[in-house]
């Protein structure tokens, strides 16, 4: 029966290639759209190295000491967590690590700026690097304040021209650096563990940083296992109320410890920044009245056409009835041909997709980004495929099972 | 004749419904990327009060000073250490034969982070502005026109009152007509004051610049406010960094050599040189760049709907070949025929434009952050362009199919199933 | 008043060539009320359509009211259709989606006149056919004999000196169908209409003047 369909579906989209055409064109361009913003977002967030861990792993980005007149956002202390985030109950390792810095190298004329990161020995065993060259330094290069360095690939190519670097030096915002490691880039959508090279946190201009409540840095807990991570945030967040603040202006401090995606939803709109309470509901929220509002035109206009098309077979439908199909089946019909016109739009939508991601990676529009269709975002592209072709038809199948055979007949329902 | 129409399609208002829908929707889409992009160029076409020709930023990191409340006489040391070493830096930097004006800012045109503050007035109203702290020669370095007073200059040491800049958007909405300068901003002070609070100090124009439009010739105009940031006394402001104009002639190379002479005052602070050519490239990109993603996004998705009406539009005129076949007989020649398919394309357009309108007019009621809100003006132009693409858009699904209503012979459409 | 000269009419496809009128000539005086008869095929509503300017013959020619029409322009045949012609089809044809007195308007739609004279006319043709009463109605609220009545009140709301006729009673049943003959025999007597009336039933061809009758494209006796 089923090829009988689809016998019928190809003979009807043949008969009729303006129809097929613009319907494949709407399908796959949604779908092209859909899929290539699923592919990045799942660059950005799903685990994968050096995040391969990253199901038990939370991390604090942003902290915020606030009171009734003031507010003061920025990453935590060094000390912030180096008094109150060691021995949490669960946590294998815990890393704190500085964000964001830009320093520059001057070779002869040239400046290259990269962004580093500061980082403790125990950062090398959360985060699980591909080495190229070398190793990563220890906790006692960390201890004796070594000048070392691991260099990504792409660093080496600007420092060393891509030869060997091991045992090499290089000089950056005017402290000489010793190559101990090399590794594999890291996509700069991966921001947590993004740098460009990485050297002992020792290796600061001046040690205040040790002193600070609020400043540049971020924890990351590798838990034991999954059930671990909610004793986490809960005890850190309470050992956070017996802190005793800096300055009586301030009263509380909000800086829990969360998963990627709820970071990101706290630096989106509408989130409320001084709740220790998840976000990531909201954003979800929100990202998806965005997805639907994007969905609604090619949708309606999907739907318009199938309408359409119904209409203009309605003396073939009224015939068909008249002697003696079942609704069952011409509804059947229906269904298999925008099934398959929509699955073969994904396909589309799906090869484009990949051209598209090649031109982003290529243009360098995020730094090493990677983008790829992997199984995930396959899986995840069939399913919209499918959403978007079933929604598209209900509504004009039930338009047309509504047809009278008399009205059928006559091209159409009469008032 | 369009009586009759509006009856006619509003008697098929069921099976329009959809059409109608998707020709609101398409306008919506048109409507904000074309309110968006107008939006950037009407205020591209504003003045932005600086010249960024030659100028950098040296963004100056030192490490943080211990703090006021566990440890006050330590930190008013080091902060004095500090403000001597900035002091050094400056000295330095003008020292530099490539050099030709340099000065201290708490920030600068097209860098990143940004003051919005506010005040209230003795009259009750509240003014919210943009707010920036620098040094003498900041309006030298950036060539900021000057409508009335002056600059800030060492005239303004010994001042009772802070000496401020405004912009012309300020002075008008504060003052009115007259002349603001050497007035005191008629400020509502808080009478209840905590202990801990610096004292509330009167602000006295000095001059009246142009314009800062420190996010670029997109952003939005707003009323700015200028404090004069001091490195010889306490409490004199934080410089953040160091602006520089340099002479003619001047390369990158130079870079190294500024920030080698900079490194040899203070060994333990780091510096960061941009060009203002870099930092307004990358504020551009900012705005364009997501409007041109949109742009591309609009564009593909109003093709598609074109595509699609065009198709539906066709199948709707060839259900009522009949229909036609008999206003031929009863007299209507073939461009009447033409006309009305795209009248009645023109009129269901109308409804849905309305509805758009109605939609879209909510906009200003909503509660908007202030440079959010877009000038009426612009507003309109928006509707009346959106509007008249909408048409153009909906008349060209129609053309094709109108000429397929009035093609066929009236006999033929008469008998046609 | 209606003048076919020669008339043939030849229908051509890739493969066929049906002729569909061979050698037709008819006169049709002013104020008389004639019928076409035949039997199925042949090409009875054929001669209509070419008759009410609707299709173009292959061979010959067409005077209406004295005035040659082959070669002229599309808008000048609409012109003549819109004054002088008005037209009854079997199936109606009327516009499901418009009230009755919208529908009746249609021909006027085409003139130049104000909606106030336009809605004055229309009511006052849908007076002649009496059928006041259901102006706001639409067509499916109506019987087969009231939608014809319908059709008829557009087909003679300008004031046409011609009135074309296609199997209009075909639809109908017997008491019906009466009355619409006695409607068009009361147009043609009182307002003194040409009327063309196109029938397979021997009965209603009888209550007309002359009776022309075609059999394969050509005329018989």
């Amino acid at each position: 029966m089923l090829r009988h369909y689809l016998t019928m579906t190809i003979a009807v989209l043949k008969r009729r290639p303006f129809y097929t055409a613009i319907s494949l064109f709407g399908i796959s361009f949604t779908l092209l759209v859909l899929m290539v913003v699923t592919a990045m977002a799942d660059h950005a967030l799903a685990p994968m190295a050096p995040e391969s861990r990253q199901d038990r792993m939370l991390g604090v980005v942003s902290a915020r000491m606030f009171g009734p007149d003031n507010a003061w956002s920025s990453n935590g202390g060094y000390m912030l967590f180096d008094k109150h985030a060691r021995n949490l109950p669960g946590v294998e390792e815990l890393t704190i690590f500085s964000s964001w810095q830009t320093v520059s190298t001057y070779l002869g004329d040239q400046r290259i700026t990269s962004n580093i990161k500061r980082t403790d020995g125990a950062f090398w065993r959360v985060f699980d690097f591909t080495f190229l060259e070398g190793s990563p330094y220890s906790q006692a290069d960390v201890d004796e304040a070594r000048f070392v360095a691991v260099l990504t690939r792409a660093t080496r190519e600007k420092l060393f021209s891509g030869q060997p670097a091991l045992g090499k030096t290089f000089e950056a915002d005017g402290q000489t650096f010793r190559v101990v490691g090399v590794v594999e880039n890291v996509p700069d959508i991966r921001i947590v563990p993004y740098a460009d090279f990485y050297v002992p946190t020792t290796t600061s201009k001046s040690d205040a940083y040790k002193r600070e409540i609020m400043g540049g840095f971020i924890a990351v807990a590798l838990a034991r296992t999954t059930d671990d991570l909610p004793k986490i945030r809960e005890e850190f967040n309470a050992r956070l109320t017996r802190i005793t603040l800096p300055d009586k202006s301030y009263t509380t401090l909000v800086a829990p410890f969360e998963t990627k995606y709820d970071t990101i939803a706290r630096e989106s709109p509408f989130a409320d920044r001084q709740s220790p309470d998840r976000q990531g509901p909201k954003l979800t929220l929100l990202l998806v009245i965005l997805a639907l509002l994007f969905v609604t035109l090619p949708t309606v206009n999907l739907v318009n056409v199938n309408i359409s098309r119904i209409l203009e077979r309605a003396s073939e439908i009224g015939v068909r009835k008249a002697f003696g199909a079942p609704m069952r089946t011409l509804v059947a019909q229906f269904v298999v041909e925008n099934v398959f016109l929509t699955l073969l739009g994904g396909a589309l939508g799906l090869v484009l997709s990949a051209f598209v991601l090649r031109a982003l990676n290529q243009s360098g529009f995020i730094a090493h980004s990677a983008f790829t269709i992997n199984a995930r975002v396959f899986a995840y592209a069939v399913l919209l495929a499918i959403g978007f072709g079933l929604i598209s038809g209900v509504y004009p199948a039930w338009r047309m099972a509504r047809l009278r055979p008399v009205e059928a007949l006559k091209g159409g329902p009469s008032r | 004749m369009t009586r009759h129409l509006v009856r006619l399609i509003w008697n098929r208002k069921r099976q329009n419904l959809l059409l109608t829908i998707e020709i609101l929707c398409s306008f919506l889409v048109l409507f904000v990327v074309i309110l968006i992009g107008l939006n950037f160029s009407v205020n591209a076409s504003k003045t932005l009060g600086f010249d960024t020709d030659r100028v950098w930023s040296v963004d100056v990191g030192r490490p943080p000073s211990p703090n006021a409340r566990a440890d006050e006489a330590a930190a008013k040391a080091a902060e004095a250490r500090e403000r001597e070493t900035f002091q050094r830096l400056l000295v330095a930097a003008r020292e530099l034969p490539q050099i030709e004006i340099a000065a201290v800012a708490f920030t600068a045109p097209y860098i990143n982070a940004s003051w919005e503050s506010g005040l209230e007035l003795a009259d009750g109203r509240k003014i919210d502005y943009l707010y920036n702290r620098v040094g003498d020669d900041f309006t030298r370095v950036f060539s900021m026109p000057i409508e009335a007073g002056r600059g800030f200059s060492r005239e303004d040491d010994a001042a009772a009152a802070d000496p401020v800049l405004i912009n012309v958007e300020l002075a008008r909405k504060v003052f009115g007509n007259a002349n603001p300068v050497g007035q005191v901003i008629p400020q509502k002070f808080d009478k209840a004051q905590k202990p801990a609070d610096p004292p509330q100090r009167k602000k006295r124009v000095v001059g009246v610049i142009e314009d800062f439009r420190q996010h670029g010739k997109y952003s939005m105009p707003q009323p700015v406010l200028i404090d004069r940031l001091r490195l010889d006394v306490e409490d004199g402001g934080r410089a953040e960094r160091i602006v520089i104009r340099l002479k003619p002639g001047t390369t990158a190379s130079f870079e190294p050599v500024l920030v080698r002479r900079l490194q040899r005052e203070a060994a333990d602070w780091s510096f960061e040189v941009s060009t203002m050519e870099h930092l307004k490239e990358r504020k551009h990109s900012d705005y364009i760049m997501p409007l041109t993603v949109l742009a591309i996004l609009a564009g593909f998705l109003l093709l598609m709907v074109t595509l699609g009406l065009t198709g539906v539009v066709w199948q709707s005129v060839i259900q009522r070949l009949r229909e036609f076949g008999l206003r031929r007989a009863a007299g209507a020649s073939g461009r009447s025929v033409r006309g009305q398919v795209m009248a009645e394309m023109a009129v269901m357009t109308t409804f849905a434009v309305l509805a758009g309108v109605l939609l879209v007019g909510q906009l200003p009621f909503l509660p908007l952050p202030e440079d959010l809100v877009i000038p009426g003006g612009v507003f309109a132009a928006a509707i009346a362009l959106s509007a008249a693409a909408i048409y153009c858009l909906t008349l060209a699904c129609g053309w094709y199919p109108s000429r397929l209503a009035a093609r066929m012979p009236p006999a033929e459409a008469l008998r046609y199933e | 008043m209606i003048r076919l000269h020669g008339i043939e009419k030849v229908y051509r496809t890739d493969r066929i060539e049906t002729v569909a009128l061979a050698d037709v000539n008819i006169d049709v005086e002013k104020g008389e009320f004639i019928s076409i008869m035949g039997p199925s095929g042949c090409g009875k509503s054929t001669l209509l359509n070419l008759m009410g300017l609707l299709d173009v013959p292959t061979k010959g020619k067409v005077e209406i009211n004295g005035s040659h029409i082959n070669g002229a322009g599309d808008a000048a045949l609409a012109q003549v259709r819109n004054r002088e012609i008005g037209f009854i089809f079997q199936t109606f044809h009327l516009v499901s989606d418009l009230s009755v007195l919208d529908n009746v308007q249609i021909p006027l739609l085409y003139r130049r006149m104000s909606n106030a004279e336009r809605r004055k006319l229309a009511e006052a043709a849908l007076d002649r056919v009496g059928l006041s009463a259901r102006l706001h109605h639409f067509p499916s609220q109506l019987s087969g004999g009231q939608q014809q009545r319908v059709a008829i009140a557009r087909a003679v709301v300008g004031r046409p000196a011609i009135l074309l006729a296609d199997e209009p009673t075909g639809n109908l049943d017997s008491h019906m169908g009466d009355e619409v003959m006695a409607l068009l025999k009361d147009l043609n007597e009182k307002e003194k209409t040409t009327i063309v009336m196109v029938t397979h039933d021997a009965q209603k061809a009888q209550q007309t003047a002359r009776t022309v009758r075609l059999f394969d494209g050509r005329q018989v006796c």
